[in-house]
């Protein structure tokens, strides 16, 4: 991995600086303000890079996915035994998605593809990546709509 | 229709039941699983949706920037529009890559689609300027926005109508996929029904058969129970298949009734090559055998033994095995066999006393006629001499001198010594047959009884000559002594009888071995060869004897005395003429 870098410790999030990409809500223990978990461009960088190569429906041939790890990222902001996120996207496009697929898939709260970091208008800042080609369950429309693109906020249920 | 042909339609159709139930069921599943691929193919993004998203985005946008252009523009309000204007530039860049590029051209929607992304692009253009500056978007820029959500909802309306036109073909497909699958179902349903009741009709006639079979069974163990005999059948394989009690009670088997369904050898213990192993081997190669009443080894029973063997068709199938109890029956006829020698031994001895008395009733017969013979012609003589000789004595009367009377008196005295002596003779030798003569056997002088004999004879012919010849008799001879005398008297009167007076006649003895000897021979007439053997009969007198006197009886009487005492007498003719008679005794060692 070439960004290994020390997981922030609890309720030692540090405050953005710059735009905010990603707002957790909800049941979380750690906060940085308003009872919600903010997350700046730099604040997601420093959080452990993970990859996933795989197609998709949305794209054409195979894609290197980076970004951060969804498991990561719920245990650095502590979400106790909530079962559930909802997954709310810039256009208020909503999915609920169970905890469990976190840790079951591995899934990535995705920022570059191919390398280049995902704009808006290519279904960024954030974009929520199941590794589709290595689970042949995940290949069925129920699993396709889980991938919530131009992701900004996820709130805690 | 006949049972057999009617047995074969039903085959037939179940078999043709069976296979359309298959070939109904495999049409079905290959229907339903085509069908199943097809349902669960991916349905992929839809296109709708999306058309809708980008129209709405659109709108959103457009509202946007009337909102801009009534606002103050501050910094929040330039961020609002970008993120607007992001976000349908997105919505629509997604129709650019993957499944929905593909579903747009397979829609024939992709020109409007790449028509209105250009536009958006250009009016993005004009925007990011005039966010930069903070300036109003002039609203003739809008046009070509509106008339793209326009566009855009007209496409939507269109895929709309195409989904809902392939949804609805779909499901025709579906339902006759599933009415074809239902009419299959029935049609195995009732193929199934069918197939059931076969069974269950099967299932009825196996118990009704089950049922005859078991009446049958039944039927057969009674008749081989109630049998005397004892039965056993077996299989090709030499394994009991039936067995009775009798057979129980007449072999008991070591392992006690448990025959049935064991190798007949085992339940038995035979030893290799056993009379019933060879009787079981040769019924199966098809011969039928009986074994004939036989003792059963170690018992006092007999039995008899069949065999047949058991055919169904043309192939032997197996084989019985009969054991019949014969004893009483085998027991009656032995003794019915001893009665039969009994009485056939009794017959023969029956038989043979009547032939033996048929042939002395013959003998009886001949003697008879041998004796009138004999008494007719030896009486007659003597009696017509004296007849005559009394004639002449009366004719003549006194004219008779004392000599002629004297000789006519001699004459007539003659001829009744002559009968006399016919007369007891006759008598002598009936007593001797009679047996009334008993034999009186001591030590005697046998020269000096023949040299008296001699003597007796010179008597009657004083000039015969009789040359002796006894040196070689032993001293004393065991014999009864009167009667060899008149034995030996026989045979020298008959010599002097039949030979010429002037010839001698010669008497010697000799011993050979534990034998006495003694011969008399004459030079007379001699007897003819064939008449030989006849000569010791009672009263038979051969042809060259005639005109001589004689009765016939003497050399009978001379066999019996010989007889009598052991021996015997036999004639043969002289050499150079005559006849020769040797009378054998036998003597004791110790007298030699």
């Amino acid at each position: 991995m070439p960004f290994i870098l020390p997981v922030a410790h609890a309720g030692d999030l540090g405050a953005p600086g710059g735009p905010v990409l990603l707002t957790i809500s909800g049941k979380l223990d750690n906060t940085n303000g308003d009872s919600v978990a903010r997350f700046d461009e730099t604040m997601l960088a420093s959080i452990p890079q993970h990859r996933i190569e795989t197609s998709t429906p949305w794209t054409d041939g195979k894609k290197l996915f980076e970004g951060v790890l969804l498991s990561d990222m719920l245990d650095l902001v502590g979400i106790g035994a909530a079962q559930t996120l909802r997954l709310v996207a810039l256009n208020e496009y909503e999915i609920l998605i169970p905890v469990s697929d976190a840790n079951e898939f591995g899934v990535l709260l995705a920022m570059r593809m191919d390398g280049k970091p995902l704009s808006r208008r290519d279904k960024g800042p954030i974009w929520i990546v199941y590794p589709r080609d290595s689970f042949t369950k995940l290949q069925d429309e129920r699993h396709d709509a889980k991938w919530a693109w131009q992701l900004s906020r996820i709130d805690i249920l | 229709m006949n049972l057999l042909a009617r047995k074969t339609a039903i085959s037939g159709m179940t078999l043709v039941a069976v296979a359309a139930s298959g070939l109904l069921l495999i049409f079905a599943l290959q229907r339903l699983v085509q069908t199943e691929a097809e349902v669960a193919g991916r349905f992929g993004e839809s296109l709708l949706w999306f058309l809708y998203q980008a129209q709405h985005e659109e709108q959103r946008l457009i509202s946007g920037v009337f909102e801009w252009n009534a606002s103050e523009r501050t910094e929040e309000d330039a961020e609002q529009l970008r993120l607007l204007a992001d976000l349908a530039v997105s919505r629509l860049d997604v129709f650019s890559h993957g499944t929905l590029a593909r579903a747009a051209a397979d829609a024939n929607e992709s020109a409007v689609i790449d028509d209105t992304r250009l536009n958006l692009l250009a009016f993005d253009q004009v925007l990011q300027a005039a966010i930069l500056q903070r300036i109003t978007v002039p609203k003739s820029e809008l046009d070509a926005l509106r008339s793209d959500v326009r566009a855009l909802r007209v496409a939507a309306n269109r895929v709309l109508l195409a989904e809902r036109d392939t949804i609805a073909k779909q499901r025709d497909r579906y339902s006759s996929v599933l009415w074809q699958a239902i009419v299959a179902v029935l049609l195995i349903l009732a193929c199934g029904v069918f197939i059931v009741m076969r069974l269950l009709a099967s299932l009825r006639s196996a118990a009704h058969a089950k049922e005859a079979l078991r009446r049958d069974r039944d039927f057969s163990n009674l008749l081989l129970e109630s049998s005397g005999d004892g039965i056993i059948a077996f299989d090709t394989g030499g394994r009991c298949t039936h067995w009775n009690s009798a057979l129980g009670k007449l072999f008991p088997a070591p392992g006690g009734s448990q025959v049935v369904g064991l190798p007949i050898k085992d339940a038995y213990a035979l030893p290799e090559g056993h009379v019933i192993l060879d009787m079981m081997r040769d019924t199966l190669n098809g011969q039928s055998l009986h074994m004939p009443a036989h003792p059963i080894p170690g018992g006092e029973r007999y039995i008899e033994k069949f065999s047949y063997p058991i055919r169904s068709g043309m192939t032997i199938i197996g084989g019985i095995l009969f054991f019949r109890d014969v004893t009483d029956m085998h027991l009656a006829r032995m003794e019915l066999v001893g009665h039969r020698d009994q009485l056939e031994a009794i017959v023969r001895e029956r038989t043979k006393d009547l032939e033996e008395s048929l042939e002395r009733e013959t003998r009886l017969r001949e003697l008879y006629k041998s004796f009138v013979s004999m008494v007719s012609h030896q009486f007659r003589t003597p009696l017509s001499i004296v007849d005559s000789s009394a004639q002449r004595m009366i004719r003549r009367g006194k004219e008779m001198s004392e000599g002629e009377i004297r000789e006519r008196a001699g004459k007539i005295r003659t001829a009744a010594l002559r009968l006399t002596r016919l007369v007891s003779s006759t008598l002598n030798a009936t007593k001797v047959d009679a047996g009334e003569i008993d034999l009186s056997i001591r030590c005697c002088d046998l020269g000096k009884l023949i040299e008296e004999a001699c003597e007796r004879q010179k008597e009657t012919d004083p000039d015969r000559i009789f040359r002796l010849q006894l040196d070689r008799l032993p001293s004393m001879v065991p014999c009864d002594p009167l009667l060899i005398d008149q034995a030996i008297a026989n045979l020298l009167s008959n010599a002097v009888k039949y030979s010429p007076a002037t010839s001698p006649i010669d008497i010697c003895a000799d011993v050979e071995e534990r034998w006495v000897r003694l011969k008399v021979c004459d030079r007379g007439v001699g007897i003819p060869e064939e008449e030989r053997p006849r000569i010791f009969e009672r009263f038979f007198r051969a042809r060259t004897a005639a005109g001589v006197e004689g009765t016939g009886i003497g050399l009978h009487f001379t066999r019996t005395i010989a007889r009598m005492h052991g021996g015997d007498v036999e004639a043969r003719s002289r050499e150079g003429g005559g006849s020769s008679f040797i009378l054998s005794i036998p003597i004791e060692e110790s007298s030699l």
